[in-house]
């Protein structure tokens, strides 16, 4: 038996106590700790957004004038937007040269 | 009972050897836990139910400790599905160790705080071991991005616990990267945590700097390897000969050089005449810095809070008992890291003072070492005796782990001991004279080189006799 003093047994009390409640806490804390999105990074920062750009920003971009604008626009609506930038190579006018100029003006959110 | 934190060590160590076992979920051992503390609580006045629900409540303490430390939280690293997708990958994060250099590259553990995707940055708990080639150079608490492939050392968990995978597990590391690019973030070090540590690792970096100023390469990554705890520039072919001479342990800083650092600051300050009290409060505080400073292994960490409990209980007029500080260092460091009982250098550590302990007073007294006329037999048949207890105690689980069995041990021990203490107490020497007065360091330098001479010789012999080392 460890024969130990009230004061022994107080201190060998406290300090399991308090064991016991770090463990708990530490347990809470991994349980409901989520990933969280700490930063967004923006890598089409400036390009415009084919789903809801409109005829006067799309003609902005080099490349692009009244025909082609309107047949993206067109295209939009029928399609019901798009899903990636290579969508654009099915539209009327816009061959894979043409593609490859203007693609880097543009992105899909 | 006299040795209650003894005993109580023991019943938390316990505790973490069953968990592992029965694998018992959190979940059920901690209620269990906290009843065991309100029952303890009850039986406060009955001795009987008092110590036995208390010792229960440590056992199950010991369990709750390793199974909550094997609880990963949603956003550690493990749980990122990193492997799943190809690398490389970006993380942000901390340097949590002191770097390790050698062959051009340097190597520390990172605390990953933000993993970065293609359109955005989650936040990332959990540690990983970085390689980085180069001569960059990195000290604890900086702040970094790193690029990389990240690769999975081990299975986890594995139940045949030999492998560096395993290793790295009990120090709570699940990944390595070896880092292409490394961006180190501004402003990151005022008001760090890591300031002491860092303060640490400074000083060591200037004492390895003065070591190897004064000595040749190899004798200067022997002793800075036993003074400073770092030895990565040891060559490989003379690490293994004295792992086959049972002799490693003199390579790692132990209870051993914490002692010297002990008596050396004790000494000093009472040529400086400071009282007995704040000289022993001074002591311990720079026995923690010399802890630190040497990265904060097992044994070190066992051997200072070992000596702290006997400086304490010096103070409290209280007699020290061995048993007893054995027992307060398991409990800190089983309570930092529970993992860290199933580690060899934990296990080789406690086990080579636990055994010197129980059976070098018997084996003194069956092998009558203190009866001798002579003071050199008396001083050969102690060695002897201390030597062939480590051993008893160590070389169960040398042979578990490295598959060896040294009997060379206990006779190269009587005297590689000794002259690693001439090597240990020379390069303190060295140190303080390089610092305080320069003049008189190569004097230390080419003692301590002629001990390391004959360490080097001596552990070379032992090697080449018949039957030094049996491969199992």
């Amino acid at each position: 038996m460890f024969c130990l003093t009230t004061q022994e047994r107080q201190v060998l009390l406290f300090v399991s106590s308090l064991a016991l409640l770090g463990l708990g806490i530490n347990f809470l804390a991994k349980l409901f700790t989520r990933p969280a999105v700490i930063a967004a990074i923006y890598q089409d920062l400036g390009k415009v957004d084919l789903n809801s750009a409109d005829s006067a920003l799309l003609k902005d971009i080099p490349g692009i004038g009244d025909t082609l604008s309107s047949r993206i626009i067109e295209y939009h609506r029928e399609n019901g937007g798009f899903k990636d930038v290579e969508e654009l190579k099915n539209i009327k006018g816009i061959s894979g040269s043409k593609y490859e100029k203007i693609r880097e003006f543009l992105t899909v959110r | 009972m006299k040795r209650a934190p003894a005993y109580l060590a023991v019943l938390f160590a316990g505790g973490i050897i069953f968990a592992d076992q029965a694998k018992i979920p959190f979940k059920i051992i901690y209620p269990a836990a906290m009843s065991l503390l309100i029952i303890s609580v009850l039986s406060f006045h009955k001795n009987f139910n008092f110590t036995l629900s208390l010792s229960l409540l440590v056992f199950s303490l010991g369990a709750a400790a390793l199974s909550n430390s094997r609880i990963l939280p949603a956003d550690h690293i493990v749980n990122q599905k990193l492997l799943s997708k190809e690398g490389p990958y970006l993380l942000k994060g901390v340097i949590v160790s002191h770097p390790q250099e050698g062959k051009g590259i340097s190597t520390f553990s990172f605390r990953v705080k933000g993993i970065e995707f293609s359109d955005h940055v989650r936040s990332a708990s959990g540690d990983i071991l970085v390689r980085v080639s180069g001569k960059e150079e990195f000290s604890c608490g900086d702040r970094l991005v790193l690029g990389g492939k990240l690769y999975w050392p081990h299975a986890p968990y594995n139940r045949d616990r030999h492998g560096y995978g395993d290793y790295l597990l009990n120090r709570g590391i699940y990944f390595i990267m070896r880092a292409n690019s490394v961006t180190l973030c501004s402003g990151t070090k005022t008001g760090s945590p890591f300031a002491i540590s860092m303060a640490a690792w400074r000083i060591k970096k200037k004492m390895k700097e003065a070591v190897f100023k004064y000595m040749p390469d190899l004798p200067a990554a022997i002793l800075n390897a036993m003074v400073l705890g770092d030895k990565k520039d040891i060559p490989p072919g003379i690490i293994k000969t004295m792992i086959k001479s049972g002799t490693v342990h003199i390579l790692v800083v132990s209870g051993f050089n914490v002692g010297i650092v002990a008596f050396i600051i004790i000494v000093l300050l009472k040529i400086m005449r400071v009282a007995k009290r704040p000289r022993l409060v001074i002591a311990s505080l720079l026995l923690i810095f010399y802890c630190l400073m040497t990265g904060a292994s097992t044994p070190v960490a066992r051997s200072t809070v070992m000596a702290i409990v006997f400086i304490i209980a010096h103070l409290l007029k209280r007699e020290p008992d061995i048993y007893n500080s054995l027992g307060v260092a398991a409990l800190f460091v089983l309570g930092i890291n529970p993992r860290q009982a199933f580690d060899v250098g934990f296990q080789l550590s406690f086990s080579s003072v636990i055994s010197i302990v129980c059976f070098y007073p018997k084996l003194k007294g069956f092998f009558k070492a203190d009866s001798s006329r002579l003071k050199i037999i008396r001083w050969a048949l102690s060695g002897f005796c201390l030597s062939l207890s480590a051993w008893l105690g160590t070389a169960g689980f040398i042979a578990y782990y490295f598959g060896i069995i040294s009997p060379v041990t206990i006779f190269a021990n009587i005297l590689i001991a000794p002259l690693a203490s001439l090597i240990t107490l020379s390069g303190f020497c060295l140190i303080f004279a390089a610092f305080l007065f320069p003049g008189l360091a190569p004097l230390f330098a080419r003692a301590a080189e002629l001990a390391v001479a004959a360490l080097i010789s001596l552990n070379s012999l032992f090697t080449k006799l018949p039957f030094s080392c049996i491969d199992l």
